[in-house]
């Protein structure tokens, strides 16, 4: 069915019949389109693909992902940074996606953090946006940023070299 | 509320917890003539040590790189004493299981599944269908005027049965594996922090005698002891010495649990000991891709390493001949 705006809709002959009907589609279009509007305003902006910028810091060399899978193993020393992330037990990045509030709010969480973990938020900040939100846990050595930053932030991480 | 109980037994956990109070420089290893080992404890040795170096209790940040410092995680020490006292050598511990992050909650979790599986669970109260009496109408059901009545062992009366009252139940749950082994590993990073982890050689005592015990305990002031030894079996002597001391427990270290540890101020491990609960409680982490740990002790005086290597052979043949 054709999204018929109003002022078209004043031209066509309405039938008594048919008036209930058409109100409510007028409704639900007009309540769908300002919805839209209120999401996108409110929703954190993601940077696209081809705005992330991963040289975070220019005095390590990123070195290339050159498998198809996009898993590489760490490198044989760490990179010589403020903080270390260790591999899982089946040996990837420890980042994860989680999704709360009725699928509403999503996080994204990096666990098996050693050292400075204001160092690790000040990275991704560079890497993400200034504005994005951050909460560090030092007890339990996480990192929780809001949106859903998965990919990026995998694929920094292997660039680093951990 | 047993929160609060772990709480003030845990104390002092400051910042740099997770580096704790061992020697930050191999270098004092052979300067040890000039302080009074005998008389010094193992922290009190550790902060005079820092004094005189001039170095901090932080994770070693060098200063190399222009704007970013790198974390080189350090590796903590613990002496290694006799019983007595008297300094054998020093021995390096893996990090994952001495300097963990200091989860109290995780210990508390513990300590709750450890507390109520031991429960006896035997509380009982009777029903209405189990309270002597009570099968009987006690008047008509109308033109009496009295409420209606069926039995007179019903709940709203006195003396009648309770309603959902307690019953023979079992209050264990089974707490996961990976939980349970954190755990431990926060409790031994916590003790090993405040200074209340000492590593002995061996705990083979000569002989039985109480007395020789509680006085060697009482030398060293420590007055509420937990000591761990060996994989399943704890040495006769050390049983049957501490068995009637107050405040003095002995485990094996397959039996480690937060709860005694908590209780008991200071913790006593032997070097057989250190070295299986640090195989056995880090086979639930990935693996270490960079420092990896090795099992490094350096004793000031080579003969009693043999004896505890061959102590070592002695309890597999006890355990074959079982």
């Amino acid at each position: 069915s054709a999204c018929i705006s109003g002022s078209t809709k004043k031209m066509i002959p309405i039938l008594s019949s048919s008036v209930f009907r058409s109100r409510n589609f007028l409704i639900t279009t007009a309540y769908t389109a300002w919805s839209r509007r209120i999401a996108a305003s409110t929703q954190g902006v993601r940077k696209p693909q081809h705005e992330i910028n991963y040289n975070v810091y220019p005095h390590i060399p990123l070195r290339e992902i050159e498998s198809i899978s996009g898993w590489v193993p760490p490198l044989d020393s760490p990179p010589p940074l403020p903080f270390r992330i260790n591999r899982s037990k089946s040996n990837n990045i420890p980042v994860y996606s989680e999704i709360r509030k009725g699928r509403t709010l999503h996080l994204t969480i990096i666990r098996k953090i050693e050292g400075d973990l204001r160092a690790l938020s000040d990275g991704l900040r560079r890497l993400l946006g200034e504005n994005t939100q951050i909460q560090i846990n030092e007890v339990s050595g996480h990192v929780i940023v809001k949106g859903r930053h998965t990919k990026p932030i995998t694929k920094w991480l292997l660039h680093l070299g951990f | 509320m047993a929160f609060s109980y772990l709480i003030s037994h845990v104390r002092h956990i400051s910042r740099n917890v997770c580096q704790g109070f061992h020697l930050p420089n191999a270098k004092l290893l052979y300067n040890f003539d000039s302080l009074k080992i005998n008389k010094i404890l193992p922290r009190l040795a550790s902060t005079k040590a820092v004094l005189e170096n001039n170095s901090t209790h932080d994770a070693d940040f060098s200063k190399d790189d222009k704007d970013y410092k790198i974390y080189k995680p350090s590796t903590p020490q613990a002496w290694i004493t006799s019983l007595d006292g008297e300094p054998k050598g020093i021995v390096e511990l893996d990090r994952r299981v001495f300097t963990a992050n200091p989860r109290l909650d995780i210990m508390h979790r513990y300590v709750v599944w450890q507390l109520a599986k031991r429960r006896a669970g035997t509380a009982k109260t009777k029903n209405r269908g189990e309270v002597r009496g009570g099968g009987r109408k006690p008047w008509p059901q109308k033109h009496t005027g009295r409420a209606r009545q069926g039995s007179i062992r019903a709940p709203h009366f006195r003396g009648g049965g309770v309603i959902h009252g307690p019953r023979p139940r079992s209050y264990d749950f089974t707490l996961p594996r990976k939980v349970r082994s954190m755990a431990l590993r926060v409790a031994l990073s916590v003790k090993f922090t405040q200074g209340d982890l000492h590593i002995v050689d061996s705990l083979c005592l000569e002989d039985h005698k109480t007395q020789h015990l509680k006085d060697m305990l009482d030398n060293r002031q420590w007055y509420s002891v937990l000591f761990v030894d060996g994989n399943t079996l704890i040495d006769r002597n050390l049983r049957l010495a501490s068995k009637n001391i107050p405040n003095c427990d002995s485990l094996p270290s397959m039996a480690l649990n937060v709860h005694m540890m908590l209780k008991r101020h200071t913790l006593v491990l032997s070097l057989h000991a250190v070295k299986l609960l640090q195989e056995r409680l880090v086979k639930d982490l990935a693996e270490q891709t960079w420092d990896k740990y090795d099992f490094k002790m350096s004793s000031f005086d080579s003969t009693w390493e043999s004896d505890y290597y061959t102590r070592e052979v002695e309890e597999l043949n006890e355990l074959q001949e079982l």
